[in-house]
């Protein structure tokens, strides 16, 4: 199955960056290419990504852990995003590994490049929300 | 005042040495006796029913009132007697309580020299009798002891002709009188003492002497070989009396008796005794045995054995039985005899009652009851006396035995009850080193005590009271003995016997021992061997006649002792068995598997090792049944796994080796086993009713909403393919699915499934359990469309229902949900109303009880009044403690914990969620660390708080956890934490944070399926995982005024 790995290091503690996570209607702010998120009545939340407003993409959140790493298994329709956050002197390592489809494959560099966009945004933006961080706008 | 009453010889007592005079009345002076050998106090009712069994009760009550007036004035002033209205009991030394306690100590000498003549001499009611016999048998112990370690022959002459005069026709003394004249070099006398025991026998009881008796008469007759002039006849001694002679154990005795003191003074204590195989572990406990019987204790013991997959409580069943015999018919309203039918189905009928029918209720419920039972029938027996529980070769004991063995061992701090356990070092049994851990716990005395090989004297000693031999052969036998006394006592025998030197092992020992025995009591030797147990008469007469018996007893390895026939000691029946040619242990499997019929699978360990399966498969059927019946699904599941062995393509056995495991909570097996049962059904009625059992599972044990649906479906599916109306099964298929549905999917297909029920109504067969299941699910309907108020009425209507239907678990399931319907409704006060309409039905039902007190701890919370709910939370913890199950203990913490937080007990809300948490239970862990945090926050203990909102993040979180929430606390709890720091601008700043998140929450919050989804969550106490988002705004709001008043100054 195709896939691919990148990380990176913010000086956000991990709570803030493991909210972020855990905030779905908040991907839009850092998760490239999502337009809007939507809760689904019986849990969970739907997707539409930007450009594809009638293409919803159910999503489900599982969290692994070994006590000190956590693992978040992001189920986007067929394409699994694990977010593995682990806490380290002065921040918190955020790394990823997303798996596609074989029938995805053709897109593999794409999603590299949107899903490393959406780290580094990830990582800033629980970079704002850490204590000491300027007061700013919040969607919640 | 100091009353001191003599039993040994007629009955006499003094007070303060001056000699009580006996009243006029007969029967007084007799109850003076019976209160002096009973110690302890009694209910009149069972005295005045042993007095004066063929009266009215009233008139015997009235004739013990004046008894005892009569007695109370012989004994004048003084505290001796106590008398109240409803039980009597006496306060004196007696000289019988010397006695036994010298015999205990080991000091028989001076126990002899107490016995004046027979217990209680001038007294003949048939209660003398009996303790009369019990007690001539430990004097005849006592005399045999001294005898056989008298320094000169004819002092051990001296007591021999002391115990022979105890009971003339007791031939096992008379056999060792003539081995002592003959060893004292008197053949004529001991020729003489063996005719006077055949002329006795002859005229008494028209019998001849044993064979064993006869040969050592006949060993005499021959002279002495040459040069062995003046030598010992080296005959076989045999047993002493009932026990070989106890030596080299002082202080381990020592031991056990200190802890027998303590237990005797009111408080529970556990001993396990560990050592090798034949080191004397069963030994010492008969020793202590003995020495509480001697203060007046009841007694009961049994033995695991080594059958493969045990027979579930196969233990407690004999233990159950022993005690059984010892106690009085309890108060009509006790339950316990006929909830222990289960596992010992003799038990009630001991005990006057008829046998009843297991309560249909699921296994987990059905287990704490009997366990409870357990508890109700060890109160009832200590009473009046302490007890002694011996269960030896704990390490041989299933897992079930050992389970209620430490129920019962929790529950004893404050019960005369001695738990005194056996076990070999090997193998490990965590489950025993638990039960010592829970017990300890609990405030109860726990010893262990290691019993080591024994020194080189203490053998000497032992083989010197068995056998009379030479130098070089005693030498022998203590080195090969290398300090255990099994090996000594058999290699002395053996020696003794005249064998072909020391044998080179016990085995070797063993298989003299056999190969002396004709055919026909070697048979019976070896059947006892494969019978892998004591046999009792009645057993022993179904596989072997009288003489064979009494011939196979002459081989010295097997003893006859309190109905029960067996081997001296496990190793020796463990050699006997190894040196069967496998010919001769396949039958010999075959005939005890046909003969035994005590237990289902013990017959089916015998049956199946002879190779026919064909009657193992049948007992294996039967046992699973047993072991279902006495709640044991593990059990039954091995014994179901083994029929299916053997019956691969029996359907049926497969369905319900699936619902064991089911049971059991093991999915994938369970699963397994139901593929390969549809594989092999018929379609159509079969096949559907197998879908019916999978849908069951699924909605209880395995809690899978979604393969409910699925199962129901294929179910009905089966049913339609073939045309079959088959109203009840199908209406029972048709409830299942409306139940997944309303649980996943929502409530119109649910309702839809509902309507397909009302034509086939007219058709059922009208029930409460029918109707139970249909309200419920009605009620989850209603609930999931917001009618509140009508699923009240009809969660309501489910738990009458349940009580109509006899099932306590349904219906305070039907209570229990509609009291958490109220609470969503928002009527807290009418909530608590429901709960406590099912307080009295989970009454003996502690998992229930636990639930109850969960949802009224809710409850309380919620109203405020939060001591009660403190003390709710505390009842959770007990009934957690009581039931041995760290889960629910947890639970209880954790309850525990959210209720201080509510109530402003900090302290103690960090400290019991943080207990909650190191339990390592799966709660919902993430947020009683967040909630944890709240209290530390709240104390001022920033860091710590920091460390539980960290620790929250790397906990594993479940769509059940609801994610969202956590992200709200979790702000909020920052917030109190930046506030403890002073920090009012990021206070505020993750406040409001908060408030967006539950804002939201509140927008997209459906009252009714957030209390559906609690009702059906099977892992979640009702209520507690239920939000509010109102409340926590309000709580925020609170908050934002302080920071905002942190802000101003």
């Amino acid at each position: 199955m195709p896939g691919f790995d990148d990380a990176i290091t913010t000086a956000a503690p991990v709570e803030e960056v493991w909210k972020l996570l855990y905030d779905p209607a908040r991907f839009p702010e850092w998760w490239a290419g999502m337009g809007s998120v939507e809760p689904r009545p019986e849990g969970g939340f739907t997707m539409y990504p930007e450009g594809y407003p009638d293409f919803p993409m159910p999503q489900q959140l599982r969290t692994d852990t070994d006590g000190r790493r956590v693992t978040i298994s992001c189920l986007v329709s067929d394409l699994v995003f694990d977010w593995r956050l682990e806490p380290v002197d002065g921040g918190t390592r955020v790394g990823v590994h997303a798996e596609l489809p074989e029938r995805e494959a053709h897109r593999l560099e794409d999603q590299r490049a949107a899903v490393g966009a959406s780290l580094r945004s990830l990582a800033a933006l629980a970079g704002m929300d850490a204590p000491g961080a300027p007061s700013g706008p919040h969607r919640t | 005042m100091m009353l001191r009453v003599k039993l040994l010889g007629e009955l006499q007592a003094d007070v303060d040495g001056r000699a009580v005079q006996p009243p006029a009345s007969r029967r007084a002076w007799s109850l003076l006796g019976w209160l002096a050998l009973h110690p302890g106090e009694h209910p009149r009712g069972t005295v005045a029913a042993q007095f004066w069994p063929d009266v009215l009760d009233a008139s015997a009550r009235g004739s013990l009132r004046n008894a005892i007036w009569a007695l109370r004035r012989a004994l004048g002033a003084g505290d001796a007697l106590t008398a109240g209205r409803d039980r009597i009991g006496l306060q004196c030394a007696t000289d019988l309580a010397d006695f036994e306690a010298h015999l205990a100590a080991g000091r028989c000498a001076d126990a002899a020299a107490l016995c004046r003549g027979p217990l209680l001499a001038d007294l003949d009611e048939d209660w003398v009798l009996e303790a009369r016999d019990e007690h001539a048998a430990k004097v005849g112990g006592a005399f045999a002891r001294l005898a056989a370690s008298a320094a000169a022959p004819a002092d051990a002459v001296a007591w021999a002709r002391r115990r022979v005069a105890l009971d003339p026709l007791d031939e096992e003394a008379a056999r060792d009188l003539i081995r002592r004249l003959a060893d004292a070099g008197d053949r004529a006398g001991a020729l003489a003492a063996y005719d006077r025991l055949a002329e006795r026998l002859r005229a008494a009881l028209a019998l001849a002497p044993a064979g064993e008796t006869r040969e050592l008469a006949a060993a005499i007759r021959v002279p002495a070989p040459a040069g062995a002039v003046g030598e010992p006849v080296p005959v076989a001694r045999g047993d002493p009396g009932d026990e070989p002679p106890l030596v080299g154990r002082t202080h381990d005795l020592a031991v056990l008796v200190e802890l027998w003191e303590h237990v005797r003074a009111g408080r529970g204590g556990v001993a396990v005794l560990r050592g090798e195989g034949g080191i004397g572990k069963t030994r010492l406990a008969a020793e202590l045995v003995t020495h509480a019987r001697g203060h007046g204790a009841r007694a009961a013991r049994c033995t695991a054995v080594d059958l493969g997959v045990p027979p579930p409580f196969g233990p407690w069943a004999e233990l159950l039985a022993g005690l059984g015999q010892e106690l009085d018919p309890p108060a009509p309203d006790a339950g316990w005899p006929e909830e222990l039918g289960r596992l010992a189905p003799s038990l009630p009928r001991r005990l006057g009652r008829a046998p009843a029918a297991p309560a249909d209720v699921p296994a987990d419920l059905a287990r704490t009851r009997l366990f409870e039972a357990a508890v109700e029938l060890v109160e009832y027996a200590t009473a009046d006396r302490p007890l002694v529980l011996v269960f030896d070769d704990v390490n041989l004991a299933g897992g079930a035995t050992l389970e209620l063995a430490a129920y019962v061992a929790r529950r004893i701090a404050r019960l005369p009850v001695l738990l005194l356990l056996t076990r070999r070092l090997a193998p490990r049994r965590d489950a025993v080193d638990g039960l010592l851990a829970a017990a300890r716990d609990r405030g109860v005395a726990v010893r262990e005590v290691d019993l080591d090989p024994l020194d080189r004297a203490d053998v000497e000693r032992l083989v010197a009271a068995i056998a009379a031999l030479d130098a070089t052969e005693r030498d022998h036998v203590i080195a090969l003995a290398e300090g255990n006394p099994l090996l000594a006592l058999e290699s002395a025998r053996a020696a003794s016997r005249g064998d072909e030197g020391p044998p080179s092992s016990l085995r070797a020992s063993v298989r003299t021992a056999i190969a002396r025995l004709a055919e026909p009591a070697r048979r019976t030797a070896e059947l006892t061997a494969v019978a892998a147990r004591d046999l009792d008469r009645a057993e022993l007469a179904a596989v072997a006649d009288a003489k064979s018996v009494l011939d196979a007893l002459e081989c010295g390895l097997l003893r006859s002792a309190a109905g029960r026939f067996g081997y001296r000691h496990a190793l020796l029946r463990d050699a006997v068995y190894a040196d069967l040619d496998d010919a001769r242990r396949l039958h010999l499997h075959e005939v005890i598997g046909l003969a035994l019929d005590a237990s289902a699978a013990e017959a089916a360990h015998h049956l199946k090792a002879a190779g026919r399966t064909d009657l193992a498969a049948a007992k294996l059927s039967e046992a699973a049944h047993d072991a279902a019946r006495a709640t044991a699904s593990d059990a039954a599941a091995a014994f179901l796994r083994e029929l299916v062995e053997l019956r691969p393509d029996d359907a049926q056995a497969r369905l319900r080796l699936a619902g064991a495991l089911a049971t059991l909570g093991r999915r994938e097996e369970a699963l397994a086993e139901h593929r390969a049962a549809l594989e092999r059904l018929d379609p159509g009625e079969a096949t559907a009713r197998a879908h019916l059992l999978a849908a069951r599972w699924f909605r209880s044990s395995l809690c899978d909403p979604a393969m409910t649906i699925e199962s129901a479906r294929h179910g009905l599916d089966a049913l339609d393919a073939r045309g079959l109306l088959e109203p009840d099964l199908r209406a029972e298929l048709l409830l299942l699915r409306a139940w997944g549905e309303v649980t996943t999917v929502g409530a119109p297909l649910a309702e839809r499934t509902l309507a397909e029920l009302e034509p086939l109504e007219a058709e059922l067969v009208d029930s409460a359990l029918y109707r139970q299941d249909r309200e419920t699910v009605r009620g989850f309907v209603l609930l999931a469309q917001g009618r509140l108020a009508e699923a009240e009425e009809r969660l309501l209507e489910s738990g009458r229902n349940g009580a109509l239907a006899g099932r306590p678990d349904m219906c305070y399931g039907g209570y229990a949900n509609a009291a958490c319907v109220a609470a969503a409704a928002g009527d807290i006060e009418r909530a608590l109303s429901h709960a406590d309409k099912g307080r009295g039905i989970v009454a003996g039902l502690p998992m229930l009880e636990f639930h109850m007190a969960v949802l009224r701890a809710s409850l309380l919370a919620r109203l405020g009044r939060h001591a009660e709910a403190r003390a709710e939370a505390d009842r959770e913890a007990e009934l957690a403690a009581r039931l041995g199950l760290q889960r629910l203990a947890a639970i209880a913490d954790h309850d525990g914990g959210l209720v201080a937080l509510l109530a402003g007990e900090l302290e103690r809300a960090q400290e019991l969620l943080g207990r909650a948490l190191d339990a390592g239970s799966p709660l919902y862990r993430a947020e009683a660390r967040l909630r944890r945090g709240e209290a530390l926050a709240r104390l001022g203990r920033s860091v710590e708080a920091e460390s539980e909102i960290r620790a929250a993040v790397l906990e594993p979180i479940r769509p059940a956890d609801r994610p969202a929430v956590l992200v709200a606390r979790m702000c909020f709890t920052q917030a109190l934490v930046a506030g403890g720091k002073g920090d009012a601008e990021l206070a505020e700043r993750r406040l409001r944070e908060a408030q967006g998140h539950w804002r939201r929450i509140a927008g997209e919050y459906d009252t009714s399926r957030e209390h559906l989804a609690s009702l059906v969550d099977l892992g979640r106490p009702p209520l507690t995982g239920v939000v509010e988002p109102q409340r926590e705004l309000e709580r925020i709001a609170e908050e934002l005024l302080d920071v905002d008043t942190m802000v101003r100054t």
